[in-house]
């Protein structure tokens, strides 16, 4: 008689990694040079040919896949996170001011960092781009954390968030504004987003926060699941609210921070793969929507990512253009074509 | 016998310290198990808040509050004490009728994704006893007012706490649903055992049906009045009648 609540995502989430398998080849596949996928599979298990394969594939475009893949995966996972506890469609990594928090870090080291920072030379720049990208998130994720400890209602967190992302946001602007034109077009470059700039041994750094977040993640999709009623609904089952708030704030603030400090603001995926996850999935379980949408996040990033690269050899894309114009007119087909699933789900 | 709720000298409200704001007179009461108490009372008199209060979704400004002899404890440890219906309102779309009565076995299940044969096994029970079974595969923003508030009234039992607290369940339903889910209610303290607490404008029915009525009066007051004795059906015509 035992009936699961929810059906089985298994075949959806099958198909999403054989997707990201096919993606990441391909994406491997493409840059400067054109590589054969056969010739990017040889590389991959230490079999190339050609040393250059091997210098392609493994030095310099492997850390950018994987970077790729948690990336997506974070601001997936992140994004359903958000929507879920603030119960709104459009919340996303971006409301909470962490990434705008993260902006004024690395705007603190292009514009005042200055030129001690460039004599110092390229690699260290990156690593206090990173650093400080890290302390900024750091301290905006505290300011809202301390805010969700506080506030009685979601809404006001979500407002609260927004304004906190504005303030950082005008503080960057206003440094901005009395900027040298050459440091605020390598800021503009950041904030555009890039996965291009990953070093292989950065990837620990990436990959140590990103994977805590997303275990922490599972660890709360059971009292999310329990939140479909409403918070009131969620109380009278025994949810410690407050709890997992700050749990939610804590970890997506992880999330976006890793994600922001190695790849810059990336907007727009953490909003919008909830969303598609829900169209293949509409069932408000959490432990099924964790995994996918940490899925097609990966494949959305790397998919853009691939798509960045495409111009050719000089010009690489800045990620979050790609993301926007290949992406926004993606969710609205889908959303055209199915009822949209409630935000709580 | 320890009643399955008591209350001494409760006093609910908004707000804390001097900027709290009482809206009922202190209120001393209690259910036995297997009671039927309806609570009566114009809008905006304070019975959601008193329900809320009873519930735990917020805290007394005063007085004393015990489940079963206990003071308040963890919410796990209320949550399978205190079940509850809140007012209905909109259903969230997509989300199934089996998943929403699931949901009542959140304080057993905790952090497994998957169902226990005592779960099941609840859930099948609240089902049958509400009579919604056929509607176990269907989703909630398809079902009529009055079964979807069947359906929440089966999540509250797989809850399989001692107390039941409802909101005007009787709300937005035709004279057959609400007499049906008064019924149901005053058979489930029956046959269940169940301490129930509801707060409904079906004055007659509520009369008929009730073990014991609670009045809010004008001012905050609230008298506890047998359903059955004589001077209760003049005390409710001059509360809630209406001269035309």
């Amino acid at each position: 008689m035992g009936r699961a609540p929810y059906p089985s995502a298994r075949g959806w989430l099958a198909g999403l990694v054989v997707a990201l398998g096919v993606a990441s080849v391909g994406s491997l596949a493409l840059g400067s040079v054109l590589l054969p996928p056969r010739a990017v599979l040889a590389a991959l298990v230490g079999q190339a040919q050609d040393p250059l394969h091997h210098l392609l594939v493994y030095e310099l475009r492997l850390p950018r896949v994987l970077g790729a893949l948690a990336v997506g995966a974070a601001l997936g996972v992140a994004g359903l996170l958000l929507q879920t506890l603030l119960q709104n469609p459009l919340a996303g990594p971006g409301v909470l001011g962490i990434s705008a928090g993260a902006s004024l870090g690395v705007a603190f080291v292009v514009f005042a960092g200055g030129s001690s920072v460039a004599v110092a030379g390229g690699l260290w720049q990156s690593g206090a781009r990173v650093g400080a990208a890290f302390v900024g998130a750091g301290a905006a994720t505290a300011g809202v954390v301390l805010l969700a400890a506080r506030v009685r209602d979601s809404v006001v967190l979500l407002i609260a968030g927004l304004m906190l992302g504005h303030l950082l946001g005008g503080l960057v602007g206003l440094w901005q504004y009395y900027s040298a034109p050459e440091k605020l077009k390598e800021y503009l470059v950041w904030s555009l987003g890039s996965l291009g700039g990953l070093q292989r041994t950065e990837l620990p750094y990436l990959y140590l926060p990103i994977g805590v977040g997303l275990l922490g993640a599972l660890a709360v999709a059971s009292p999310l699941n329990a939140l479909v009623l409403g918070e009131a609904y969620g109380q009278t089952l025994g949810v410690p609210l407050r709890r997992v708030r700050i749990a939610v704030v804590a970890l997506t603030s992880l999330l976006t921070a890793a994600v922001t400090a190695f790849a810059g603001p990336i907007g727009f995926v953490g909003i919008a793969v909830p969303h598609l996850a829900r169209a293949l999935y509409p069932h408000p379980d959490h432990y099924r929507l964790i995994p996918l949408c940490a899925c097609l996040g990966a494949l959305v990033v790397v998919v853009c990512d691939a798509l960045a690269q495409a111009p050719g050899y000089a010009t690489v894309l800045p990620l979050s253009i790609v993301t926007a114009l290949v992406g926004a007119p993606v969710v609205v087909w889908v959303l055209l074509r199915k009822p949209l699933p409630p935000p709580g789900a | 016998m320890t009643p399955v709720l008591a209350c001494e000298e409760l006093t609910v409200g908004y707000g804390t310290g001097r900027g709290a704001q009482a809206l009922l007179e202190p209120f001393s009461a209690s259910v036995p198990a297997g009671a039927f108490v309806a609570l009566l009372g114009l809008n905006g008199t304070g019975k959601s808040t008193l329900l809320r209060t009873l519930a735990g979704l917020q805290r007394p400004l005063g007085g004393s509050l015990r489940y079963n002899g206990m003071p308040i404890g963890t919410p796990t440890a209320l949550a399978r004490h205190v079940a509850v219906v809140l007012p209905p309102r909109a259903a969230p779309p997509l989300v199934g009728v089996y998943a929403t009565v699931a949901l009542g076995r959140y304080p057993y299940r905790r952090w497994l994704p998957s169902l226990s044969e005592a779960d099941t096994a609840a859930i099948e029970a609240a089902l049958a006893a509400t009579g919604t079974q056929p509607l176990a595969h269907r989703r909630l923003d398809t079902l009529s007012d009055g079964e979807r508030q069947r359906v929440f009234i089966a999540r509250a039992l797989a809850q399989a706490t001692p107390l039941l607290l409802l909101d005007e369940p009787t709300a937005h339903l035709d004279p057959r649903g609400r007499h049906q889910i008064l019924h149901l209610l005053a058979q489930l303290a029956h046959t269940q055992g169940k301490a129930i607490v509801a707060a409904t404008h079906e004055v007659a029915l509520a009369q008929k049906l009730a073990h014991e009525l609670w009045l809010i009066a004008d001012g905050g007051h609230i008298a506890t009045l047998d359903p059955a004795a004589p001077g209760t059906d003049q005390r409710l015509a001059h509360r809630f009648e209406v001269t035309v």
